[in-house]
């Protein structure tokens, strides 16, 4: 019993000093526990093969150590600490090559017996990727999958925000300690998630959010997932990391399809190319789960479609029109001016009506696109 | 015997009479200046010396004492060269008393005796006017300003010689006319919205602004532009009338930016600094401040291009004068305030790139953008009235022959629109000035137009500010239409020029 609790405390030493190196299990193996490491001088710790940095780093946190400081810092902000050995540590997570050591889990992990999908893509979307963001986060949540992404701006929030309006869980795995919330931006979608989902992280509390944390957290994201779905990615895009990583995993990667033209596709394009398959609608997602036994082939009941069509049939022809003209890329009034014909004071007055209806929306000064949801 | 000259000085744009007394005694041969000056009124002993002996009359070898009364007010300029030099010739018995009764003098003298131009003539003579005098003697140069301030006779002085011939009745100086009319036709303007290719919703948005002397704000790429039609803005301002006229000559008599001889400053200012401007230069400044930007674009335009390149204080100390319309600058000699009833005119990028939200060109991240567009404050832009967006012209537009509306006829609806607003206010005001009350007033929404305004505040997220900020130019697109009440049509349109929070999408996901 006290050699259990004894190794728990050198356990949350070591995961908090290795700060997530892929090879900080590896190197407990190979030095006997966690314990004999905290013992170790830096010529012993050469020996096993870290770096010169890294050991002067594992000294220098061994020296300000302070077990009991740090047990109350895990409880007042209510993080869990579960290393790899632990019964709740995700299954998936082990599979997958190069697995962190420990995780500090805000909320909850994801339940084993769930599918998960991990929907990633870029932070600067266009407005055709919110919209299938937020159609796969949204339909996906519905029939009890779990989402898993990066809380990030852009693809990552928007997703998660959608599955969690449906009812859904979702989990976001931090390049920082999960008592952070990065980027503060999604503030509002930090607390959504630690009540209804988990906020997962491989650094413990009060670390940083650092620029070389976030390619590290990929590969959790990849890993804790059944499939991974790139929503939209550019031609070099960290996206394309997890993606990559998720294959290393042997996980199966689909990617949304955009238009060859569309710099912000050219990612997931390539990706198609070298094999990944395309996910049109969420069935596509749902039959690879099957096809993986994650889960039932689920019927999802009627037909979802990515953009809803319906409200066109309730709009008056001019109105109509207008609405035709407005496209997922954003088109000014000029550019509408000249489509439609109509003059400047009728289309104002539509556009305001179509504005007040909900179904597009301003982008920017002067801009429209559909509105989404 | 003491000799008494008047003369005058400015505090802002308020003038003060000063009294120049003269006194020869015996004594010690010399000269003394008392009451509490400035370094450069002390320097005038030299020149006044100098000048009077130049002109031909021989310094006597007494004391000469000098005093510039009320003594509890710094004096500063150098407009007391010539009242001093006028007081000892006096004191010296070379002018009859009453050659300078009812008069006062202004300018400054070389050693030769010329007189030199000063600043701010037309203030000094409208105050000379109002405290009774009837004769203004001023700089030649000055002589077109001083006329404005009517039923004064003016008498251009060219040296301290002439002015000797004058007074003792030798020569004397034919008393300048008023010559221009205050209410003549335009002056031809530089720019002209005939030149300007496309952008229908652009020019629209700015004749808006133009007839209300809403702020406005234009958002565009580089060389899509916003800087052009701002230039055409002047000519299509509303003429300033006779009131507003002296007020901006005023102005711009202190500042010493009259241009020499017109004495007039005919049209609406348009007030222009670069991006490297700091906050004093826009609010004013000096021991005894004097106008900055703020105040030179009195009535008139100031033009902010590359807004968001601007360092914060210059921004940020538009807050004041744009609610208050009057710019307040506290030394420890006191505390001056300038009018400053301006337009704010603003022009911007996207995004740093300027291509947003074309994301083919664009490459800026969502970060980038927040940065760049948060360097204007949210107070700042709340005070926008209009927003529009320039876009970049395409090829068929740009050489094609369609003949564009000229300035001219814009400017014509602009001055009826203006005629509206100053018949409703009953005084030179306009709409983007309305107090809360006169909007209560003068913009009442009829069942429909209360019906679009409802549904607005929800789906736009409109401010209280931002509420009346929409009704304010919709009377406004009224007022062009010359119609009494508020339309759907004119309340739509002033909700799609209204300035959205640009930053709105970061706050919550």
């Amino acid at each position: 019993m006290k050699q259990a609790a004894r190794n728990k405390e050198y356990d949350l030493w070591w995961a908090m000093s290795a700060e997530a190196g892929i090879r900080s299990v590896q190197l407990c193996n190979k030095a006997g526990g966690s314990e004999s490491l905290f013992l170790m001088d830096k010529g012993e710790l050469l020996d096993l093969g870290v770096s010169e940095k890294g050991a002067e780093h594992i000294i220098y946190r061994r020296k300000t150590w302070d077990y009991e400081k740090q047990r109350r810092i895990l409880l007042e902000e209510g993080i869990r600490f579960v290393p790899w050995y632990d019964r709740q540590y995700p299954k998936r997570l082990l599979q997958a090559s190069g697995y962190p050591f420990a995780l500090f889990v805000k909320g909850e992990l994801p339940d084993e017996t769930a599918p998960a999908v991990a929907l990633i893509g870029a932070r600067e979307c266009s407005e055709y990727g919110r919209l299938c963001a937020e159609y796969f986060g949204r339909e996906l949540a519905a029939c009890g999958v779990n989402v898993i992404s990066g809380m990030a701006i852009g693809i990552d929030g928007i997703t998660q925000q959608s599955a969690l309006a449906a009812g859904g869980k979702s989990y976001a795995v931090l390049g920082c300690g999960p008592d952070i919330c990065y980027p503060p931006a999604n503030r509002n979608l930090y607390g959504l998630l630690a009540g209804n989902g988990g906020l997962i992280s491989e650094y413990g509390p009060r670390v940083k959010a650092v620029a070389w944390h976030f390619p590290a957290r990929n590969r959790i994201i990849a890993g804790l997932s059944d499939v991974v779905i790139v929503v939209e990615a550019k031609a070099k895009s960290g996206t394309l990391i997890t993606a990559d990583m998720a294959l290393d995993a042997g996980r199966e990667v689909l990617v949304v399809p955009g238009r060859i033209t569309d710099p912000m596709s050219v990612g997931c394009m390539n990706l198609w190319k070298t094999g990944a398959s395309p996910a049109m609608c969420v069935e596509d997602v749902l039959d690879v789960l099957a096809e993986n036994k994650k889960m039932q082939t689920c019927d999802v009941g009627k037909q979802t479609a990515v953009l809803d069509e319906e409200p066109e049939q309730a709009l008056e022809s001019e109105e109509k029109l207008v609405y035709s003209c407005v496209d997922l890329y954003a088109r000014s009034t000029e550019d509408i001016l000249e489509r439609t014909g109509l003059s400047y004071q009728d289309l104002l007055r539509i556009l305001t009506e179509l504005e007040f209806k909900g179904l597009i929306r301003e982008t920017g000064r002067g801009y429209y696109v559909r509105a989404t949801g | 015997m003491v000799c008494v000259v008047y003369s005058a000085l400015l505090h802002c744009l308020t003038g003060q009479i000063v009294q120049v007394e003269a006194d020869i005694s015996d004594g010690m041969p010399g000269m003394e200046l008392v009451g509490f000056l400035g370094s450069e009124v002390k320097e005038a002993r030299e020149r006044v010396r100098m000048a009077i002996k130049n002109c031909g009359f021989p310094m006597p070898l007494r004391r000469i004492t000098l005093n510039l009364s009320p003594a509890n007010i710094r004096k500063y300029g150098t407009g007391f060269d010539l009242p001093m030099a006028v007081a000892i010739l006096q004191a010296m018995g070379q002018i009859p008393q009453e050659a300078t009764e009812k008069a006062v003098f202004f300018g400054e003298l070389n050693l030769s005796g010329a007189v030199t131009s000063i600043n701010g003539v037309l203030p000094l003579a409208l105050c000379a006017k109002k405290a009774g005098f009837q004769r203004c003697f001023v700089p030649a140069a000055n002589a077109a300003e001083a006329v404005l301030a009517e039923d004064m006779e003016v008498y251009p002085v060219s040296s301290l010689h002439t002015l000797m011939n004058h007074l003792t009745g030798t020569e004397r100086i034919h008393c300048c006319k008023q010559d221009v009319d205050l209410s003549s036709k335009s002056p031809a303007y530089e720019y002209d919205l005939k030149y300007v290719q496309g952008q229908p919703i652009a020019r629209r948005g700015l004749e808006i602004a133009a007839a209300g002397l809403h702020n406005i704000v234009m958002i565009g790429e580089p060389g899509a532009g916003k800087s052009m039609l701002s230039k055409c803005l002047p000519s299509i301002l509303p003429p300033l009338n006779t009131e507003e006229c002296l007020e901006v000559s005023s102005i711009y008599s202190v500042a010493g930016q009259l241009q020499e001889g017109c004495g007039l400053m005919r049209e609406r200012p348009f007030v222009s600094p670069h991006h490297t401007v700091t906050e004093v230069a826009m609010t004013g400044g000096g021991i005894y401040p004097r106008g900055g930007l703020i105040a030179l674009a009195h009535k008139g335009v100031l033009f902010l291009d590359e807004m968001p390149e601007f360092k914060r204080d210059a921004l940020e100390c538009l807050r004041q004068p744009l609610e208050d319309r009057e710019i307040r600058i506290n030394r420890s000699s006191g505390s001056y305030t300038y009018p400053a009833d301006f337009m704010l005119v603003g022009a911007m990028n996207p995004c740093p790139c300027g291509a947003y939200p074309d994301r083919k060109r664009c490459n800026c991240t969502s970060t980038q953008r927040r940065r760049y567009l948060e360097r204007l404050s949210k107070p700042l832009m709340d005070r926008i009235d209009i927003c529009i967006e320039v876009r970049n012209v395409a090829y068929e537009e740009l050489i094609s022959d369609k003949r564009q509306e000229d300035s001219e006829t814009v400017r014509k609806r602009v001055a009826n629109a203006q005629e509206i607003q100053f018949a409703r206010f009953k005084r030179a005001q306009f709409n983007a000035r309305m107090s809360r009350e006169q909007i209560e007033t003068y913009c009442r929404l009829d069942g429909g137009c209360e019906k679009i305004m409802e549904r607005s505040f929800e789906t736009y997220r409109l401010s209280a500010r931002g509420y009346y900020r929409v009704l304010k130019v919709a009377r406004t697109i009224a007022d062009l239409d010359g119609e009494d009440t508020i339309r759907e049509a004119h309340l739509i349109e002033a909700l799609h020029f209204r300035y959205a929070d640009l930053l709105a999408e970061w706050k919550g996901v």
